[in-house]
């Protein structure tokens, strides 16, 4: 009996801390933490706080730090979630089953957005969030490497052949120190390739058919560089990504997207490169590519709905996007800014940025996910493509083992 | 004559006294090899580490072992050149009114273009953890040219001048200060604290007064009480070098950073780096790349002193508590003690402490308690201390506890003034294991910090690797990492010894 007065004398001497919680109202947002904590803060700074604090609301950000998708599904579900969050596409369909995350019909305008952008975020004809702003694949390259080959650089013309032509020729020219092409053994380089042949990632059913004709076209493709070591896959030069292949100076390509460029600047500031949009498939003449989007969400439970949707708006405003535009942070997922001057620039970084832009709308682009049972989708189609690059399967062979895993997977 | 015996030891003589001997001999080589390999895998990462955290490409591959960053003749010019600049040879930097000189040697063989190479200044600043702000570059500011050094043979010497003239003709007393917040006019706040406005007397000090952003460093001269900007401090001077085709690079005053162009390319990151900025880029980049915008504070400082802060409380609590536990377990009667034993402190120590992650989240959530005072809660009483005080305190013989009590001595007294004294060496191992443990911790804070400004280095390590796609900057990872080990390793260096004594072994004699 005396143990239970102790505990609760305890428990009582510690809740004026828990009293701390402010009465005012309070909107929280949650997103990632690094560089992204300083430049929402900014955009609060600049964008929401003089508005809000008008209305009385203050507004905070609290960034989790690690993994966001573990840590966003632990405070949805312990109820600690902020009122406003990111919402990465290519996890939201875990989100959406949480029904946790407000639909955003008839709540927010969603017109001035890239159509392609609010698809992503559109699940049984609900928008659960509205882009913050994007990302797609694009070729950088090292104009060194061309010019000491004397081969023309990659163009928005280029072909999968008409590519794979003049890394050869490039890789034959400068001989075994260098490659045409870091290939990612990863469904997330290779997935944009497979786009462009017109495969779709799951039928009407939901299953995915890697047998599909289509899909073994980019799939020999893809693996097709790495013959005659014209293509190398990052590990192969004790790098991480196709970042890190462009730093040694020894790989002419890379398929990656805006992100590098910062990379690039810091860590391999003499390096001169350029960017061009993905080839085109031969057959369809189109592209693929991916969009990799995070989106601004509402929590289901908010208190201030109304606050929150105020907020979001903000966040996604025109001066908001066009500030980080020019500040060369992200991509706006607005279409008329698609004038912007920035675009206009000549230098690397913002080339890339243009044609990052241009990505998204150019041939068959699918928004980054992979369905409703996570990423564990990806890994039949990451093992086939470690197992052809590495030489140890042929690429029919391999497709034969992943189109299995593949089935056993989705028969879960 | 006579032979005189050999000194010390005589010889074996028999087959089997020397086959004994090889034997001897033989297993301390084992012994030793086993030891050396041993101490190589355990020591040999965390050396490398070590290594590479003093690399521009901490990932290089091929690893090499000699690195430039540890040769004295490079760190002596590193040192040179941070005084060239103005900001010490320690500090390095380049502050207005500076010249700095640095030396390119070109070997250009017969037959190919004699020209020299082409030299610029280009803006270099690693995006940083957290803060965005984009400081002033050198390249707008400071003037680069070249003029040829001499020939011997096929090398050529050539001579790199970077001069920053001052925006100010005004002399006086200089000091040094930071770009105060934006406001209507270009203010600066001192080393004191003072926020001043400042006077532009020229046109180009003029030009400049809207590229400053707030916290950049600036070199003012006051004179009457009125300060004029002499222009920013940049901690970096990158210069770009670009030699001709068929030419190689020779040698230099520093070693280029980035080479790309078939080694035609060569980028030095900084050429007014002072023995910290060359050396010790990385770690100084821990420190002054995490700093906080809201508050100007390095957020790596702050994980340090909160890392500090929770290992002190840790081992401030487990000392009182645990002492006072396991005093009370051995000696003192009462009812449920048995179970209280068994229940709290065997059993707590048998669940493994992810088995309340949930509750004693929610818990501290509820209280409020998300943050370094909910964590020493979480982790106030060590169920292993009071154990190993417990156990402890058995071994001192009650006759001492007999004789306090004769004296008159209740059991407070006789555990504060008799026992506790006693009990040096296991409070020494309890604060040892219980510091380390502290300071290494990652679960919990993990769990219950969500502030950044709230993290212990753990946790703030780990924030490191977010840059770039989760690939990371491995420089800052692996200077930050080591600076988290060397608390930890001095306190193993300095107190090892407790570590073997338990004291269980000194309790007999007490």
């Amino acid at each position: 009996m005396k143990r239970v007065l102790f505990l609760s004398l305890g428990l009582a001497l510690l809740t004026p801390f828990a009293a701390a919680q402010t009465a005012t109202r309070t909107i929280k947002i949650n997103g990632y933490g690094g560089t992204d904590q300083a430049l929402v803060n900014d955009l609060i700074n600049r964008f929401v706080r003089p508005v809000m604090a008008r209305e009385g609301v203050t507004v905070t950000y609290q960034p989790l730090q690690g993994d966001y998708n573990q840590a966003l599904t632990t405070l949805l579900a312990a109820g600690n979630a902020g009122d406003v969050m990111y919402l990465p596409a290519e996890t939201l369909d875990g989100f959406v089953a949480t029904g946790k995350i407000l639909p955003l019909n008839g709540v927010v305008n969603t017109s001035p957005f890239i159509r392609s952008l609010n698809t992503a975020f559109t699940r049984n004809g609900r928008l659960y969030a509205i882009a913050k702003d994007f990302n797609t694949l694009t070729l950088v390259y090292n104009r060194d490497l061309f010019d000491e080959a004397k081969v023309a650089y990659p163009n928005n013309n280029d072909t999968w052949s008409s590519l794979a032509t003049k890394l050869r020729t490039l890789k034959q020219r400068l001989g075994n120190e260098y490659y045409g092409i870091c290939l990612a053994p990863n469904w997330d380089r290779f997935g944009a390739f497979a786009y462009a042949t017109g495969w779709q990632q799951f039928d009407s059913r939901g299953r995915t058919n890697l047998a599909d004709p289509r899909f073994a076209e980019a799939f020999t493709w893809y693996t097709g560089l790495a013959r005659d070591k014209v293509g190398v896959t990052p590990s192969e030069l004790s790098a991480g990504w196709g970042g890190d292949c462009l730093k040694t100076g020894r790989v002419a390509v890379a398929i990656e997207g805006g992100w590098i460029v910062n990379f690039l600047r810091d860590n391999a500031p003499n390096l001169k490169y350029g960017t061009a949009l993905l080839p085109k498939n031969d057959k369809t003449g189109k592209r693929g590519n991916f969009l990799y989007t995070v989106g601004w969400a509402i929590n289901a439970n908010t208190k201030n709905r109304a606050a929150a949707v105020k907020v979001l708006n903000l966040l996604t405003s025109a001066p908001a996007q066009q500030y980080v535009l020019e500040q060369g942070l992200a991509i706006p997922s607005r279409s008329a800014l698609q004038n912007n001057a920035y675009f206009k620039k000549t230098d690397p970084g913002a080339q890339n940025a243009r044609l990052v832009f241009a990505g998204a709308d150019d041939g068959n682009v699918r928004a980054f996910t992979f369905g409703p049972q996570g990423p564990d989708w990806a890994k039949p189609i990451n093992e086939a493509l470690a197992s052809v690059l590495s030489g140890q399967r042929s690429a029919a062979d391999a497709l034969k083992k992943a189109q299995a895993d593949m089935t056993t997977f989705q028969r879960r | 004559m006579t032979v005189l015996p050999a000194a010390g030891r005589a010889a074996p003589t028999s087959p089997d006294e020397r086959w004994l001997a090889r034997r001897r001999w033989a297993r301390a080589g084992w012994l030793y090899a086993f030891m050396l390999l041993m101490s190589l895998f355990f020591l040999g990462p965390f050396l490398m580490g070590v290594l590479s955290s003093f690399k521009d490409n901490p990932n290089e591959y091929p690893p090499r072992l000699l690195i430039p960053q540890l040769s004295a003749r490079y760190i002596g010019a590193a040192y040179n050149l941070g005084v060239q600049g103005g900001g010490g040879g320690w500090r390095g930097g380049l502050h207005p009114g500076r010249t700095v000189t640095f030396d390119v040697q070109v070997r250009s063989p017969a037959g190919t273009p004699p020209a020299p190479p082409t030299v610029s200044l280009f803006p270099y600043q690693p995006v940083s953890l957290v803060s965005i702000t984009r400081f002033a570059q050198a390249r707008d500011f400071a003037q680069v040219s070249l003029t040829p050094a001499g020939t011997r043979g096929e090398v050529r010497s050539y001579r790199v001048t970077v001069r920053y003239p001052a925006l100010t003709r005004q002399t006086g007393r200089v000091l040094s200060a930071q770009i105060g917040a934006p406001g209507d006019r270009l203010t600066a706040t001192l080393p004191d604290g003072r926020t001043v406005p400042l006077t532009l007397d020229t046109p180009e000090a003029q030009a400049v007064q809207y590229t400053l952003a707030q916290y950049q460093p600036v070199e003012l001269v006051e004179r009457g009480g009125t300060y004029f900007l002499r222009g920013p401090i940049f901690e970096r001077t990158p210069l770009q070098v670009d030699i001709q085709r068929g030419q190689t690079l020779a040698g230099g005053t520093l070693p280029p950073s980035d080479q790309q162009n078939f080694g035609r390319s060569l980028a030095y990151r900084n050429i007014t780096p002072g023995v910290l900025g060359y050396t010790f880029n990385n770690y100084r980049r821990a420190f002054n790349e995490t700093t906080n915008p809201a508050t100007g504070r390095s957020l790596f400082f702050t994980w340090m002193t909160n890392t500090f802060l929770y290992a002190f409380l840790r081992v401030a609590a487990a000392v009182v508590l645990c002492s006072l536990a396991g005093y009370a377990l051995a000696r003192l009667n009462f009812p449920g003690k048995t179970l209280i034993f068994l229940g709290f402190v065997l059993f707590a120590q048998m669940v493994p402490s992810q088995v309340n992650l949930i509750s004693n989240y929610v818990l501290l959530k509820d209280l409020g308690l998300l943050n370094l005072w909910g964590l020493w809660l979480n982790g106030l009483v060590a169920a292993g201390g009071v154990f190993l005080m417990k156990q402890f305190f058995e071994g001192i013989p009650r006759e001492l506890e007999e004789s306090a009590a004769i004296d008159g001595a209740g059991p407070f007294t006789t555990f504060w003034r008799v026992m506790l004294p006693q009990a040096g060496p296991a409070l020494v191992a309890l604060a040892i294991t219980q510091f380390q443990g502290a300071w290494n911790d990652f679960f919990w804070p993990l769990i219950l910090l969500r502030e950044n400004t709230n993290f212990t280095l753990t946790v703030g390590l780990s924030n490191f690797r977010e840059l770039y796609g989760g690939q990371g900057d491995y420089g800052l990872i692996l200077a930050g990492a080591v600076l988290s080990a060397i608390p930890v390793i001095l306190v193993f260096v300095i107190f090892q010894r407790y570590f073997v004594s338990t004291g269980a072994d000194s309790a007999v004699k007490g």
